[in-house]
């Protein structure tokens, strides 16, 4: 009993973790739209928005690459939150790009994934008029 | 059961170690001393941070502690990059050792045995695995396994091959192996003087 309970939620975990992993730049990319943020912040964001992370620390890799890719740029400025100075990263450009790029494909994407997933009365046949007619098929079809 | 795993996993992989792991990590992928510094700094932050949330190093670097570290080093900086800096380092690092050797023999025509060549191989294999693996060694430990597995080593490829010299090491030669690397660390000594007196470093 256990086992069936659990078995769902694992998968469904990992999947999650496979989507996000797909999205995390343009998630992490949205997020500095909104303002500069260091890395324990974007953490707390997307937390805040119910996405975990299994590796927190994946953000870094990411972060140096899209600021490799003149993506997002950096700087030290003093933590709200006190202590020393973190590394802030704001959006270039190029970034505020990539985003509107990425947002529009990913509103496509969902829609798209969304109609096929999407459940629909199936009555084992198809619809006639989707059906590629022929003369064969009529013939058959009486 | 498993509560107590992540207990235990949890309290002997401290901030300290994870720090240490990836800095030796990034130094032998070759990321200049600059960089090396702020990324641990943008690290110990967020380890501190998640600490105090009451999460555990493990969930900030996850399981593999070198994997994280080769994935950051390698977004960080393209592969070209670091390879020129260890190819300036490791030869530095031959260089000192030989430097060491032609002041200790009073020599400037070091004979160069294959005693020696091992001893040095041996030395760099160890303290490279095991600082990969847990970060630094520190110059104590340097010396332990210098002795521990260096010596042996050496004198069992002297007595293999001989320890008659292979050949002659000219004391400029041995200069000619340490300047790149010199050059980097004068480098690295006036980025970091820049980066102590304010200035971004990026």
């Amino acid at each position: 009993m256990c086992r069936m309970t659990k078995e769902p939620t694992a998968a469904g975990d990992q999947r999650r973790s496979q989507l996000l992993r797909g999205v995390l730049d343009l998630c992490l990319l949205s997020l500095i739209a909104d303002r500069p943020r260091y890395g324990y912040e974007f953490v707390e964001a997307l937390d805040a928005g119910g996405l975990e992370l299994v590796s927190e620390g994946s953000i870094y890799p990411l972060l140096a690459r899209m600021e490799r890719a003149g993506l997002v740029e950096s700087y030290r400025a003093p933590s709200s939150a006190g202590g020393a100075p973190r590394k802030y990263y704001r959006l270039t450009g190029g970034g505020r790009a990539e985003l509107a790029h990425g947002r529009a494909v990913w509103g496509d994407f969902t829609a798209q994934v969304g109609r096929v997933l999407s459940p629909q009365e199936k009555t084992g046949e198809p619809d006639d008029d989707r059906r590629p007619h022929n003369d064969h098929d009529d013939h058959d079809d009486r | 059961m498993t509560d107590d795993r992540t207990t235990t996993t949890t309290t002997t992989t401290t901030d300290e170690r994870v720090l240490a792991i990836c800095r030796a990590n990034w130094e032998y992928r070759g990321i200049d001393d600059a960089t090396v510094r702020e990324m641990l700094a943008e690290l110990a932050a967020h380890l501190e941070d998640a600490g105090a949330a009451g999460r555990g190093p493990r969930e900030v670097v996850g399981d593999d502690v070198k994997a994280f570290a080769a994935s950051w080093a390698r977004a960080r900086q393209p592969l070209r990059r670091r390879a020129a800096r260890l190819a300036a380092l490791v030869p530095a690092m031959v260089g000192l050792l030989m430097l060491f050797s032609h002041l200790l023999w009073r020599t400037t025509a070091l004979p160069v045995t294959a005693g020696r060549l091992a001893l040095i191989a041996a030395i760099a294999a160890v303290t490279v695995t095991v600082e990969l693996r847990s970060g630094r060694l520190g110059l104590r430990k340097n010396w332990l396994v210098g002795a521990v597995v260096g010596l042996p080593v050496a004198l069992v490829a002297d007595r293999l091959a001989g320890d008659g010299p292979l050949f002659a090491l000219p004391l400029w030669v041995t200069l000619l192996l340490i300047a790149p690397g010199a050059a980097c660390a004068v480098v690295d000594a006036r980025t970091r003087r820049r980066a102590e007196r304010g200035v971004t470093v990026r």
